[in-house]
């Protein structure tokens, strides 16, 4: 068994990442592995938006994401400084449902507790 | 604590990669995580003296770089390669790296328990 | 946008309380935004902040908790350098509070 970070960097609605960080997630806890915490940065915090508006012919990766890590009790984390300064969150716009706040410093702590560490 | 490595690959002109990069970097070091941090490609751009020009435009994160020492960072490198390729001088860089060749990249590589791209 | 008036004029806040403009910054602005944090400034508060200005200018980042304290010790000693003095000065938080009354932006919350 191998425990996974997961760190995502590019932009979720404007490439495969997300989707590929989903299909890896779910593989990963169906082989056995375990997935310690998926992590936002970069322009990968766009997915932590509740504004997307998605037509219903669009897959909304970032629900599915958060569904995913709330039934495998997977922390989903986004790193709050980039979210603000891209306009993503603010001190009244809170973030996507399953979405929470953290710090590069929780990043940098959690390194710690894994054995791989995989970036999309 | 872990081996991690920062592998920038972007100049400073074209998106926040650096910039961000930069703060993962010092978050890493601050909880005592044994960091080196390693330009490739576009990424030596980051480290010419353009950036302290008043015309950058953008945050003049880069001279943040001398902050390194103070967070024991202290395996700065950058690709040999990259920096000729571009017709660049070693000296001509605004901090003091240590060049790798590509046989040096891939033995630093293999030493790493985690690689960040950015 | 928010302000503070000092002698007579405004100088703009960003919504975090921090100076909007770096070069509006002086020592009757420092004075301002220290009683605006309850700090009745010493020569003690003046050199920590005028050690964060400095801080800024070279390396263009204000210095979190951890790396003033560090910075500190190595060029004023050990006795100013650590985060029981600074707390003495600034109980809100020395990073937080010191940059302020400097006039820098607000340091980086995840950091």
């Amino acid at each position: 068994m191998t425990r996974f970070g997961l760190l995502l960097t590019s932009n979720g609605f404007a490439s495969q990442s997300l989707a590929s960080a989903l299909h890896f997630a779910k593989t990963s806890v169906q082989m056995g592995h375990s997935i310690e915490h998926i992590f936002l940065y970069q322009d990968a915090v766009y997915c932590a938006s509740a504004d997307n508006d998605l037509p219903a012919d669009e897959p909304d990766l970032s629900a599915e994401l958060a569904y995913f890590c709330q039934q495998h009790h997977i922390p989903l984390l986004f790193c709050v400084t980039a979210a603000e300064k891209r306009g993503v969150v603010t001190a009244v716009k809170q973030p996507k449902h399953g979405y929470v706040a953290a710090g590069l410093a929780e990043f940098a702590m959690r390194q710690t507790n894994i054995d791989k560490l995989i970036q999309f | 604590m872990r081996n991690i490595l920062l592998l920038q690959q972007h100049s400073p002109f074209n998106n926040s990669n650096g910039r961000e990069a930069l703060d993962m970097a010092l978050a890493l070091a601050a909880v005592e995580h044994s960091v080196s941090i390693l330009f490739c490609d576009d990424a030596v751009y980051q480290l010419l003296p353009t950036v302290d020009q008043p015309d950058f435009g953008l945050k003049q994160y880069p001279r943040s770089f001398k902050l390194f020492s103070l967070y024991d960072i202290e395996q700065v490198y950058a690709c040999l390669e990259s920096v000729t390729a571009r017709g660049l001088e070693p000296a001509q860089l605004n901090i003091a790296v240590t060049l790798l060749s590509k046989a040096d990249i891939a033995a630093l590589l293999s030493s790493q328990h985690q690689v960040i791209t950015t | 946008m928010a302000e503070i008036t000092v002698d007579g004029k405004a100088i703009p806040l960003d919504k975090h309380g921090y100076l909007a403009n770096l070069q509006d910054w002086n020592t009757a602005v420092a004075q301002a935004l220290a009683v605006a944090e309850q700090i009745t400034m010493t020569e003690a508060h003046w050199e920590v902040v005028h050690f964060v200005r400095q801080f800024y200018v070279e390396f263009q980042t204000s210095p979190a908790i951890r790396i003033l304290v560090k910075a500190m010790a190595q060029q004023l000693g050990p006795e100013k350098g650590n985060s029981k003095y600074l707390f003495m000065l600034f109980p809100q938080g020395p990073a937080k509070q010191a940059t302020r009354i400097a006039g820098l932006p607000k340091p980086a919350k995840c950091l």
